[in-house]
C-alpha cells in the first residue's frame, strides 16, 4: 500500500475518531483527502492538546514556543522512535537549541537502542563531553552546531554524520562543515510533525521526502503523515516555502 | 571509580538490553567533572516510588540532563502505559505556560523544591487541585521550603529522595515519620559518619553497589550529616540527618551560619527583582570584635535597574534571610554582628561554571 494510500485510510479512521473531534471539525464532512483542508499552527496554538489527543500511549509531552505563544506536542516514545532524526550510530551526542527537542531526540536515540550524552546549554562543557564520550554522530541545529565549531576543529577524525534538524537553512554558512563529518544531513523538521524530508548538506540541497510522508508543494510545503499520532498530522501547512524545497 | 566504569564501557561496549543513561557531574568542590554511567533497573524499588500512583508527571529540573534521565527513567518504568511526561525549562516559565497547564492537568511534580515553587505561580486553583504529589529531589528541603510547597500544593503529598550523581539513591523515598532533611538509607546503601564533632556531624561515608555489580566502600560524598538515635516508628533502625555540602552550602562566621538553601528562598521571594545571585561573605575586625560583611551581586535577564533596585533587595534579604535558626540578617546587624549588606547589580549574567557556587566565602 503507497503511502497516499496509508494516508487516505488514515483520515477515514480519524475522522470517525472518539477520541477527539479536532479534525473532524475542521473538515466538515469531507473525507477524501485530496479534499480535505489544510490545518496550520494556529489551528494548534489554539487547540488545547486535551481536544486534540487521538490515542493514549506511554510518550512526552513538549512546550512549543512561537513568537505568538506556546502550545504542547505530544508524541508517544514509539512514534518518537519512527522518526528518521539521525542516522544509526555508537555514540551519538544530541545538542539543540531547545531544551524539548533535545530530550525528545534522546528518546528518539534509546528508541533505535543508542546511547545519546545530551549537550547542555554551556557549548564548552557540552565539548568536553563529547570527547569524553568519544562522539560518532551529532543531532543538531543550524544555531547549537555553531558553538561546537571549535570542537569540531579540533577533532583529530570526522564523525560519522551530522544531522542538522531545522525549518530553515541558510545552506552557504553551512556547507563548510561538510569537513567534520563523512555525512552531513539537513533534516527538514517541525516541533508538531517531526521529520519529513532530508536532503545532503550541499550549496543548493535538494530535498526527498520521508517514507511515511507526503510533502504537497503550494507556496509553502503541506506536509501529512502516515502513522496514527497522537495529534496526527494531515495536511499541515508548514511556512517553508516550496521553492526552498528544490534547492531554489 | 566513576570514570573508570564509563572507560571501561568506551572500551567494551556491551550489547545487552540495560538501559543506560549518561550525566556529567558537576564538579563540585575541587573535582574535575566525571562522566557517570548509569543503568536504569526497571522495576526497582527506588524508581518505581517515583511514579507510582500517578498518571500525568511533570518533570522540573534546572538542568537538561536531569530532565533526560527522569524521562528515561519515565519511559522505561513499565509501569506506566498511556501516560504522557513533560519536562519543563525554566524557558517555559511565562505567563501563557498557565492555560497549558491547566490544561495538561499534572498530577506529580518531580525535581528541584524551588523549581516547584516557581512553578506554583503558574498552576491556577483548579490546576493545584489536581496535584497529588511532589517528589523532590537535587537539593536539600528544609522546613521553610517544605512549609512553602505545601501550602501552594495543599492536595499534594511531599516526599524527597537523596540521590547524588555517581551514586544513584543515596535515600529511601522519605518516611512519613521523619522530618525535613532526614532520611532512612536506601535499601543497598550502607551510611556512616567520618570523625563526627562532638554534635555527631561529620563527612557523610557511603557504601553499596554501583553499576550493578560494583561494590563502592566508605565513598566520601562531599556532604555533613550526623546519625540520628533510635528506631523510627517504620520500624527502620537506621535514620540520618542531612546537614549540607561541606564548603558553599553553609559558612560560618561571626557566630552566624549562612545557608546556601535560604539564600535560594531569599532569592525565590525576589523573584520579581532579579534572575540570579552570587553571594560573597567575609569576616573583619572591627573594634576588637569579628564582624561578617555579606556582598550580593544580582543579575536581571532583562538588562533593566529599576531605581531603588539594590535597596528593595536589600531590605527583602536583611528581614528575610535568616543567620541563624531565629534571627535574621536585620538582628545581626542591629548587634552588631554583621555589617548591612551591600548589593549590586552586574549587567553580565555569571559565568557559567560547572557547579554555579552561588555562597562563596573570602578569607582576608
Amino acid at each position: 500500500m503507497s503511502t497516499q494510500e496509508n494516508i487516505q485510510k488514515l483520515v477515514t479512521k480519524v475522522s470517525s475518531a472518539a477520541e477527539s473531534g479536532f479534525y473532524h471539525s475542521l473538515w466538515a464532512g469531507k473525507t477524501d483527502f485530496s479534499d480535505l483542508p489544510t490545518v496550520s499552527r494556529d489551528n494548534f496554538l489554539y487547540t488545547p492538546l486535551s481536544k486534540r489527543r487521538y490515542k493514549n500511549e506511554k510518550g512526552l509531552v513538549k512546550v512549543v514556543h512561537d513568537s505568538r505563544g506556546l502550545f504542547l506536542s505530544e508524541w508517544s516514545f514509539a512514534d518518537i522512535g519512527r522518526e528518521e532524526y539521525g542516522l544509526p550510530a555508537e555514540r551519538p551526542m544530541v545538542f539543540l537549541t531547545d531544551p524539548h527537542e533535545a530530550i525528545e531526540k534522546s528518546m528518539w536515540c534509546y528508541e533505535r537502542n543508542m546511547l545519546p550524552l545530551v549537550g547542555e546549554k554551556d557549548a564548552t562543557i557540552t565539548s568536553y563531553a563529547a570527547s569524553r564520550y568519544q562522539i560518532d554522530s551529532l543531532i543538531t541545529d543550524a544555531e547549537a552546531l555553531v558553538k561546537l565549531a571549535s570542537y569540531l576543529e579540533s577533532r583529530q577524525e570526522p564523525l560519522d554524520s551530522i544531522s542538522i534538524l531545522g525549518s530553515s537553512f541558510s545552506p552557504e554558512s553551512l556547507v563548510p562543515y561538510r569537513a567534520y563529518a563523512a555525512r552531513v544531513r539537513l533534516v527538514l523538521s517541525l516541533p508538531e510533525t517531526g521529520s519529513f524530508a532530508q536532503a545532503e548538506l550541499a550549496a543548493a540541497p535538494r530535498f526527498e521526502t520521508l517514507p511515511g510522508c507526503v510533502v504537497e508543494r503550494e507556496e509553502t510545503l503541506i506536509v501529512s503523515k502516515e502513522t496514527m499520532l497522537v495529534t496526527p498530522v494531515i495536511r499541515y501547512r508548514t511556512e517553508i516555502p516550496a521553492s526552498f524545497y528544490d534547492g531554489a | 571509580m566513576v570514570n573508570a566504569i564509563f572507560d571501561d564501557f568506551l572500551f567494551a561496549p556491551p550489547h545487552d538490553d540495560i538501559t543506560r543513561i549518561i550525566r556529567m557531574t558537576s564538579g563540585t568542590t575541587g573535582r574535575e567533572p566525571m562522566m557517570v554511567l548509569r543503568e536504569l533497573q526497571d522495576g526497582s524499588a527506588n524508581q518505581v516510588a517515583w511514579f507510582t500512583d500517578v498518571e500525568r508527571p511533570l518533570v522540573c529540573f534546572s538542568q537538561l540532563q536531569l530532565r533526560s534521565i527522569y524521562v528515561s527513567y519515565f519511559r522505561v518504568d513499565r509501569t506506566k502505559q498511556g501516560s504522557p511526561i513533560l519536562a519543563i525549562d525554566s524557558a517555559d516559565l511565562t505567563d501563557d505556560i498557565a492555560p497549558l497547564l491547566a490544561d495538561l492537568a499534572p498530577d506529580q511534580l518531580m525535581g528541584f523544591p524551588h523549581m516547584a515553587l516557581r512553578l506554583a505561580d503558574y498552576f491556577s486553583e483548579s490546576a493545584v487541585s489536581t496535584v497529588r504529589a511532589l517528589r523532590m529531589t537535587g537539593e536539600p528541603l528544609d522546613e521553610s521550603l517544605h512549609a512553602m510547597l505545601a501550602k501552594r500544593f495543599p492536595a499534594a503529598t511531599i516526599r524527597s529522595q537523596y540521590i547524588m550523581a555517581e551514586i544513584a539513591s543515596i535515600s529511601a523515598m522519605t518516611c512519613a515519620y521523619l522530618p525535613v532533611r532526614r532520611f532512612h538509607p536506601a535499601d543497598h546503601v550502607r551510611i556512616e559518619i567520618f570523625e563526627p564533632d562532638e554534635t555527631g556531624a561529620g563527612d557523610l561515608l557511603v557504601s553499596t553497589v554501583i553499576h550493578q555489580r560494583v561494590p563502592v566502600s566508605r565513598y566520601r560524598v562531599g556532604d555533613v550529616a550526623r546519625l540520628v538515635d533510635g528506631v523510627c516508628r517504620c520500624g527502620e533502625k537506621t535514620t540520618f540527618e542531612l546537614l549540607g555540602r561541606r564548603g558553599y552550602d553553609f559558612v560560618k562566621i561571626a557566630g552566624a551560619l549562612l545557608v546556601r538553601d535560604d539564600f535560594d528562598r531569599v532569592a525565590g521571594l525576589c523573584a520579581d527583582l532579579f534572575d540570579d545571585y552570587r553571594a560573597e561573605v567575609r569576616e573583619v575586625e572591627q573594634n576588637g570584635t569579628l564582624c561578617g560583611i555579606l556582598s550580593l551581586r544580582i543579575y536581571r535577564d532583562d538588562g533593566r535597574h529599576p531605581a531603588g533596585l539594590e535597596d528593595e533587595v536589600a531590605a527583602r534579604y536583611s528581614r528575610e534571610l535568616f543567620l541563624s535558626g531565629t534571627q535574621t540578617l536585620d538582628e545581626f546587624v542591629t548587634k552588631g554582628l554583621f555589617m548591612p549588606i551591600a548589593v549590586s547589580v552586574v549587567t553580565e549574567p555569571f559565568p557559567s561554571k560547572h557547579k554555579n557556587v552561588k555562597l562563596s566565602f573570602r578569607s582576608e
